[in-house]
């Protein structure tokens, strides 16, 4: 589907990057779900295309594209492999935008150009296993001790956790103000004190990796506070802000790639004799689906283009782009799974995977109970 | 919530069940999910307490008991592991094609050792794509085909249908790769012509098999509710955050409210379903039942968070389980259509 807002350039950006996914990414899916193990061969050919930097301007190392073309190439990957899709999203919307936005141009030059050409892979640590939703409960502190910050805690449930080099993260100069006691920083990856811990065996995205980090009297020059003291609750809400996007479009792309599949196996196999296609109860679950994707995709892609125009209306629209998206993308996925019977349910098929993998995104970056808490309060007033 | 059916013998029993849910299989559930390894030395230890041949009457070893008491017992055990309550409807359902409809040689020597779980016995189960009850050469599903002694299915030659059960010495090979039920050892098997011969026996018209496999599925799924609903109701009081538990959030009320009510209501039309005659009951109970499940652990694993995702918390798994059983079950939609005809012809 093309959408009338597209520019040519977004369009054939789809086609380059479709024809890659279906190239590259295609066969390699199914066993990366199997194999639980980080596809950095995808990856290795994603960061040649200088696709692990895509909205980022081309003096940051970026490909000096829109945030609508970032999210087209999230879609397009999703649609056949959402753990790849989930690392390029965390890497680009949750590592490089913080450092982008808030970095000075010294931690750009430092941080944002390696990550942004892909040499290096990023990660954002913010969750903490009792600071999920509440993010202003984060136990992870930081004390200023001479010109050192020193860092001690715990953060759970952060994708690209043990793979990442650079790593943007909250921590607590105050635990009694909570939100507005926590600052944001940088970290990398070989600092004393700093040790990615162990990753989480998940339902889907197996190909993804989700992993602890733990602090230890870390030592970080000073300049490696990100943002102003105590505002780095603002900078991960700003960021936050963007990445429901990404993860409205992941589950868009995998409800879009089940229902390829569904359409694929309703044409070519029949039941009792007659072709499934034919039957009305399979219309019906293929028209649902479609009607819900297309709804979804037009809340995303207007989301994105009213971050592209740096509208602040993004908060709710990405929130409200994010709920839909993945809420459907489940229904989707489990009524296409109907269609295809125990074929759905082994791995012959992708559709399983779909169903696991699509999961997540009512959970990350923000429930669904959450995004509606954000939409709530943006229409009714805090 | 107890059905106002249920009897004093019921409630018993649903406590002995739960007792050996918790103690034998509980322990094991999440190493056994992880790696689909079958709970063979479980199964065994459930046969010696009774739980292999439920219905099978005490003349041949059984307990003798009725419908709804194999219901309550699956439906207890799918709260621990549904992929255990599978393997054991499977057996039952082996059972008591056997008791209906066997001859009294079968009976004497199949029977004993099967309620006893001497006997294991695997049992093709019913989807759409390959029902049940298809040709004598299509492809079968069959659960417990990776580990049991014997197994049955049914096939279907000339609008007739024979039941057929197969010595499995070696243990069926082509084991699926499923993204539930893993314990189960759901392998796929396509009889040769002959396969039979020497090897197994017959019993032609197995009779009603279905509407039983039916409503235990039924009552695995409400055992899957259930326990995802007590399992996110105790978590939700557990888990603080912005310094309260979640529960007393309204968004998470909601949800635990939703949950209950269809879990509830599936276990009330599943009580009622198994103690009546009338087929369609069954049916429209299984249907409800299977695709609430569906709904139940859905929400169950917003309840967890992130805690939901992963395999060191309980709802990852029955979330994974719901949707087998929905599809072993026939796809709800396909179904539903198959209702609405039976309702208007």
């Amino acid at each position: 589907m093309k959408l009338a807002e597209f520019t040519d350039k977004h369009n054939a950006f789809r086609e380059e990057v479709r024809e890659f996914a279906k190239k590259e990414l295609l066969s390699e899916s199914t066993q990366i779900d199997r194999k639980g193990e980080f596809p950095w061969h995808i990856i290795n050919k994603i960061k040649e295309r200088g696709w692990l930097g895509v909205p980022f301007p081309e003096k940051y190392g970026g490909l000096g594209l829109d945030t609508t073309s970032y999210i087209i190439l999230v879609e397009e990957i999703a649609r056949v492999c959402a753990s790849t899709a989930i690392m390029i999203a965390a890497h680009v919307s949750l590592a490089c935008q913080p450092l982008y936005a808030h970095g000075t141009e010294e931690q750009k030059e430092k941080y944002l150009i390696p990550l942004a050409c892909g040499e290096k892979v990023g990660s954002f640590g913010l969750t903490e296993a009792n600071a999920g939703s509440d993010a202003g409960a984060t136990e992870t502190t930081v004390k200023l001790i001479g010109d050192k910050w020193i860092i001690n805690g715990n953060k759970r449930f952060i994708t690209n956790g043990t793979i990442a080099d650079i790593i943007v993260f909250t921590a607590s100069q105050d635990r009694t103000k909570k939100t507005h006691g926590i600052s944001a920083f940088i970290v990398e990856k070989g600092t004393k004190g700093y040790e990615a811990g162990k990753e989480e065996d998940k339902m889907g995205l197996r190909g993804s990796i989700t992993s602890e980090l733990h602090f230890e009297d870390c030592e970080l020059p000073k300049e490696n506070l990100l943002g102003e003291e105590y505002e780095g609750f603002k900078v991960f809400m700003e960021t936050l802000d963007g990445g429901r996007i990404s993860i409205g479009v992941l589950a868009l792309g995998i409800a879009q790639g089940a229902l390829d599949y569904g359409i694929k196996y309703a044409q070519e196999h029949d039941l009792n004799g007659k072709p499934l296609y034919k039957f009305q109860w399979v219309q019906k679950i293929v028209a649902d689906a479609a009607t819900e994707i297309m709804a979804a995709r037009h809340l995303i892609y207007h989301a994105a283009m009213l971050k592209d125009k740096g509208e602040k209306r993004i908060t709710e629209e990405g929130a409200i782009a994010k709920l839909y998206a993945s809420e459907i993308a489940t229904r989707v996925c489990y009524k296409l799974h109907s269609i295809l019977g125990e074929d759905g349910l082994t791995r012959k098929y992708p559709m399983e995977r779909f169903l696991r993998d699509t999961k997540l995104m009512e959970i990350g970056e923000g429930t669904s109970e959450i995004q509606r808490i954000v939409i709530a309060r943006q229409i009714l007033g805090k | 919530m107890d059905w106002m059916g249920l009897k004093e013998e019921h409630k018993l029993l649903r406590q002995d069940m739960k007792r050996f849910a918790e103690t034998e299989i509980a322990p094991q559930v999440s190493d056994m999910d992880k790696t689909g390894e079958p709970q063979i030395a479980s199964l065994k230890k459930f046969g010696e307490i009774g739980g292999l041949g439920i219905l099978v009457s005490e003349e041949f070893e059984g307990a003798g008991m009725d419908l709804l008491s194999l219901v309550i017992t699956v439906e207890e055990l799918a709260k621990v592991s549904p992929s255990f309550a599978l393997s054991v409807s499977a057996h039952n359902i082996v059972c008591n094609i056997i008791l209906s409809n066997g001859s009294t040689e079968l009976k004497k020597e199949y029977l004993p050792a099967l309620a006893t779980g001497r006997v294991i016995a695997g049992m093709g189960v019913d989807t759409m794509i390959h029902p049940i009850s298809s040709g004598a050469t299509e492809e079968k599903l069959i659960v417990n085909g990776s580990f049991s002694d014997i197994f049955g299915f049914v096939v279907k030659n000339d609008g007739k249908e024979k039941f057929i059960v197969i010595k499995n010495d070696k243990g069926l090979k082509e084991e699926k790769e499923m993204m539930g039920m893993r314990t189960s050892g759901i392998c796929s098997f396509k009889p040769a012509e002959g396969t039979i011969k020497g090897n197994g026996f017959t019993i032609d018209s197995p009779g009603n098999y279905y509407s039983l496999m039916r409503i235990l599925f039924a009552a695995i799924a409400c055992g899957i509710s259930q326990s995802s609903f007590e399992y996110s109701r105790s978590y939700s009081k557990e888990r603080y955050q912005f310094e309260r538990p979640i529960a007393s959030f309204g968004m998470i009320r909601i949800i635990l409210a939703d949950m209950v009510s269809r879990s509830n209501a599936s276990r009330l039309l599943v009580y009622q379903a198994s103690s009546s005659t009338n087929i369609i009951d069954k049916e429209i109970a299984t249907v409800f039942a299977t695709e609430n499940s569906l709904y139940v652990t859905d929400k169950g694993v917003q309840v967890y968070g992130g805690y939901g995702y992963i395999k060191d918390y309980p709802l990852e798994m029955f979330f994974r389980d719901a949707k087998v059983l929905e599809v072993f079950s026939g796809s709800a939609d396909y179904r539903k259509v198959l209702i609405g005809k039976q309702l208007t012809s």
